[in-house]
């Protein structure tokens, strides 16, 4: 940022703070880089980059918002001022973040994801030579492979929060390098994906060749896959699907902005068992190396983690700066905007499962009949009605406390939230997160990570 | 396309950077695409608050280079040149400084130098013009502001007038956009467009006994929201989810009607059905597609009404209308899927070169030919008992496979003595097989993309119970 930008915009929020009880500015920007590589095509581009600035007044009553591209400082001020020529101070619920500092005290702090090798400094020739060589290892494993598809994406991030006697700035960075492998034979299409991502640099770039075997090997046993025969089962999760679960359920259900709407059963139920006993759950947005992370969030909350669930009971749900306000309760460090165009709600960073301490194939040697869920590919949460959709890519046949190498294909976990968690047997001895993207709804898309052990439950299957 | 400051300041920021592009050496070929949003967002909560107001203005512009070049690895399918593209969104930095824009140019040129592709050709300027078509909201032409209030003050009222429901949340948003597009090949064009969005949770209930109807509708005018309409539907909806209690187990007919209906062929999100999705060149070149040109869509002859599948870009107000697409290829309906039998790919200008079919543009509104039987006919509990679906958690079925699993939001059980919501378990089946076995609502039903059957009859699908 320009020094006389930098300038134009203290003045501004010191303006906007002489006149309402909470004025702020947020600068963001956003970008990256994707390569694809199919074989018949290849594709490098920017991931569409972003730079916004958003101010932020609270008038006494609602929260007011100007977001502009406009960068051009003279301009920028006139009209932020146009805007806020329009806004008048009243009444109504007082804020609770303990205090109106000003940013007269500029409490400056730089943050940066830690990383071994700046994604930046690396050539592009030599990240497309990467995704060629994962392309051209996974297609040569199996002649039933009609698409094998490499991805590598890398974003970035630098987000400045300007309020509260803050002037924080982070700047983020993550990668993701992925696989997806479709087959056929005999009239029969199948797919399967592999994703490994995180926070950090290059040195996260990596595929070995005993993944993309696995990656390959499952697309072409999937071809023989049928759908499950409804009903309840014994169901060991993988960490994939056990974190889908964790995000679905207690991750969008104690997203406090819904509880002054009257939009979330888990208003009623912080205190109760809402998970068997033993059942933690986390969301932590200063989680080392998760995709989720950041160092403060979007309204200059430095990050903290939450626990959610303590021995299966509702302890902390996670909020925003308006949840708390009109729904007074605990500020977390969790109000997220998709970018600077749209509002911050309570939303997850790195939502997870703690682990336990069985051996996740012990969970299964003591299954009798059941299945094995992996692969997680979506879910979709249910905050009123407690109901859950997670989907697997595919679930494994579990005989005698074996897998038998029977593959279900599209499984789908449904039922009520509750009995679901408080289902719970076992609970694993891993902990693995993965990288992905979450909507509020079908919208506001920002990155996070799920994850959690291996867990063992009853669950309904279709 | 009315000349007015935007027009203006659009069609000067498209200049520059063409200038730019087309003297960038390694620069085959060019577009530019600038475009100027503004929208304002209402939100609220309840009957009383209004949690935040904002507004919103930004401008942006791409340009995507195409490099001509000799392939890096040469394959046995591609001889001659290979085309690499790449597309970069310029910052107001960025366009502003030349030596800056001139080095992000640089660095374009050189990362599509990188790829191989099959070369194509942009589109040029049609020779009869683009279609004029309806996209644009004239009520969203003075103040978005005003017109989201506007929009919350008459949904409130009708949440008012609403039997037994209280509103939970409500989001507005109400918004224009303009767009010019150039390329290398000569085509200059500009379009203008509105979107008008409504978020909208609907209560039922108190305490322990509570339940809640969400929907996320969006059109090109704010009328087209029908917000007495759908507050009288969707509260209707709510008060039934309070009493609805877990499906049985079910193997046997099942009717999808309404927004659940028009999500089988356009999902909630992003990514496309099965019928859309193998319905694409694209698709086709990438060896994914199950359909064949000339033959059925369904694995077996239909039994009942036979599909026909129209990708529609002119349809007035649609979402997915406009002039032309993000190529300039102009907009026209192009029937997909005829009497249930795969008649052409949708293909933008890339993929309809691979195959050597006619450029159609990026898939459109979606249009579903209604059928001959009255929906309470469908609804007909004659032959037994019957579910019927209105709502899904998320439609998501596997895009390859058609494969799908769904939880239910909401719906009912059709028996002879009545009517019952149910919610919970999840629909299960294929898509491409149950459309072998489907009867159409004569009454139709629109979501602004979907315009189709009200409701469809699949002869059998699978319920998991709750």
């Amino acid at each position: 940022m320009t020094e006389q930008r930098e300038a134009v915009i203290c003045e501004l929020v010191s303006e906007l703070e002489s006149r309402f009880p909470y004025a702020a500015a947020l600068i963001s920007s956003g970008g990256g880089l994707r390569i694809t590589d199919s074989g018949r095509e290849q594709q490098a581009t920017e991931a569409s980059p972003t730079r916004g600035i958003v101010f932020t007044v609270y008038d006494g009553a609602t929260f007011n918002e100007f977001a502009t591209t406009e960068t051009a400082p003279d301009a920028l001020a006139s009209a932020t001022r146009r805007w806020a020529s329009g806004l008048r101070r009243r009444d109504g619920p007082p804020l609770t973040f303990g205090g109106h500092a000003t940013i007269a005290g500029r409490d400056r702090r730089d943050f940066a994801t830690p990383m071994a090798a700046d994604p930046a400094s690396v050539p592009l020739p030599q990240k497309l030579a990467l995704v060629r060589d994962i392309q051209r290892r996974a297609s040569a494993l199996d002649p039933r492979i009609v698409q094998a598809r490499a991805q590598y994406a890398e974003s970035s991030g630098v987000a400045e929060y300007i309020g509260r006697g803050r002037w924080l700035r982070q700047r983020l960075s993550g990668i993701v390098v992925g696989l997806y492998v479709a087959t056929q034979a005999e009239g029969e299409s199948r797919f399967n994906f592999f994703a490994l991502g995180g926070a950090g640099g290059y040195e996260l770039a990596q595929i070995s060749d005993d993944q993309l075997q696995a990656t390959v090997e499952t697309a072409v046993r999937l071809l023989d896959a049928k759908r499950i025969e409804p009903g309840l089962y014994d169901t060991v999760t993988d960490p994939s699907v056990s974190g889908v679960i964790a995000h679905e359920c207690f991750g969008h259900g104690v997203e406090m902005d819904l509880f002054p709407k009257g939009r979330a059963r888990a208003a009623r139920f912080v205190g109760q068992r809402v998970a068997a006993p033993g059942v933690d759950m986390y969301d932590d947005p200063g989680l080392p190396g998760a995709f989720g992370s950041y160092f403060f969030d979007d309204e200059g909350e430095l990050a903290r983690p939450t626990q959610i669930l303590r021995d299966g009971v509702l302890v902390q749900p996670i909020s925003d700066f308006a949840s708390t306000t009109y729904g007074a309760g605990v500020h977390t460090a969790n109000g997220r905007r998709q970018d600077y165009s749209r509002k911050a709600y309570a939303r997850m960073s790195n939502t997870y499962f703690a682990p336990g301490t069985v051996a996740p194939a012990d969970m299964i040697a003591e299954v009798e009949r059941g299945v094995y869920l992996r692969s997680a590919t979506s879910g979709m949460e249910d905050p009123m009605g407690w109901g859950i959709q997670v989907s697997a890519l595919y679930g494994e046949e579990i005989r005698d406390g074996a897998l038998t190498g029977r593959l279900y294909t599209q499984v789908g976990v449904s039922g009520y939230v509750p009995d679901l968690l408080q289902s719970i047997t076992a609970i694993g001895s891993d902990l693995a997160l993965s990288a992905g993207a979450c909507g509020k709804g079908h919208k506001e898309m920002i990155s996070v990570a799920t994850g959690g052990p291996h867990l063992r439950m009853k669950a309904r299957l279709g | 396309m009315p000349h007015d400051e935007t027009y203006d300041h659009l069609a000067a920021t498209a200049s520059r950077l063409a200038s730019a592009a087309g003297a960038m050496p390694g620069v085959d070929a060019w577009q530019t695409l600038a475009t100027r949003r503004d929208e304002a967002h209402v939100y609220l909560i309840g009957e009383d608050i209004e949690e935040a107001r904002r507004t919103v203005a930004g401008e942006s512009a791409e340009v995507t280079l195409h490099n001509l070049h000799a392939p890096h690895a040469p394959t046995g399918e591609q001889s001659g040149a290979a085309l690499g593209s790449t597309t970069l969104t310029l910052l107001a930095e960025d366009q502003g400084d030349p030596v800056r824009l001139s080095a992000r140019l640089r660095e374009g040129a050189l990362m599509a130098s990188l790829t191989d592709n099959q070369p194509y050709t942009l589109p040029g300027a049609p020779a009869s013009g683009f279609p004029v078509v309806a996209c644009e909201d004239i009520g969203l032409n003075v103040s978005l502001v005003a017109a989201a209030d506007q929009l919350g003050a008459r949904l409130r009222a009708a949440v008012r007038m609403a039997p037994g429901v209280r509103l939970g949340s409500a989001e507005i948003y109400a918004g224009r956009a303009q767009h010019t597009l150039t390329n290398s090949q000569g085509l200059t064009a500009s379009k203008r467009e509105t979107t008008a969005f409504l978020d909208l949770a609907l209560i039922a209930g108190e305490g322990d006994a509570t339940a809640e109807f969400h929907a996320e509708l969006r059109r090109r005018r704010l009328s087209d929201l029908h917000v007495e309409r759908v507050i009288a539907a969707y509260g209707a909806y709510a008060l039934h989810a309070l009493h609805a209690t877990p499906p049985d187990a079910w193997e046997g007919p099942v009717i999808v009607s309404g927004e659940a209906a028009a999500h089988l062929f356009n999902p909630p999100t992003t990514g496309d059905t099965p019928f859309v999705a193998h319905a694409s060149a694209e698709s086709a070149y990438r060896r994914l597609s199950k359909f064949q040109v000339g033959e059925l869509v369904t694995p077996e002859e239909p039994r009942g009404d036979r599909l026909t599948l129209v990708s529609d870009a002119l349809r007035p107000y649609g979402v997915r209308t406009a002039p032309f697409d993000r190529d300039g290829v102009p907009a026209r309906a192009v029937t997909l899927i005829a009497d249930g039998v795969f008649r052409q790919p949708w293909a933008n200008a890339r993929y309809a070169q691979y195959l050597g079919v006619a450029a159609t543009g990026e898939i459109g509104n979606l249009t579903v030919s209604c059928g001959a039987t009255p929906l309470e006919r469908l609804r007909s509990v004659e032959h037994g008992p019957l579910y019927e679906i209105v709502a899904f958690s998320w439609f998501h079925p596997d895009p390859v496979t058609g494969d799908f699993s769904a939880e239910i939001r909401l719906g009912y059980l059709h028996d002879r003595s009545g009517v019952r919501p149910i919610k919970g378990g999840s629909l299960v089946g294929n898509l491409l097989a149950a459309f072998g076995d489907a009867r159409f609502s004569a009454e139709p039903f629109s979501d602004g993309v979907y315009y189709g059957p009200a409701a469809i009859r699949f002869a059998t699908l699978t319920i998991t119970g709750g």
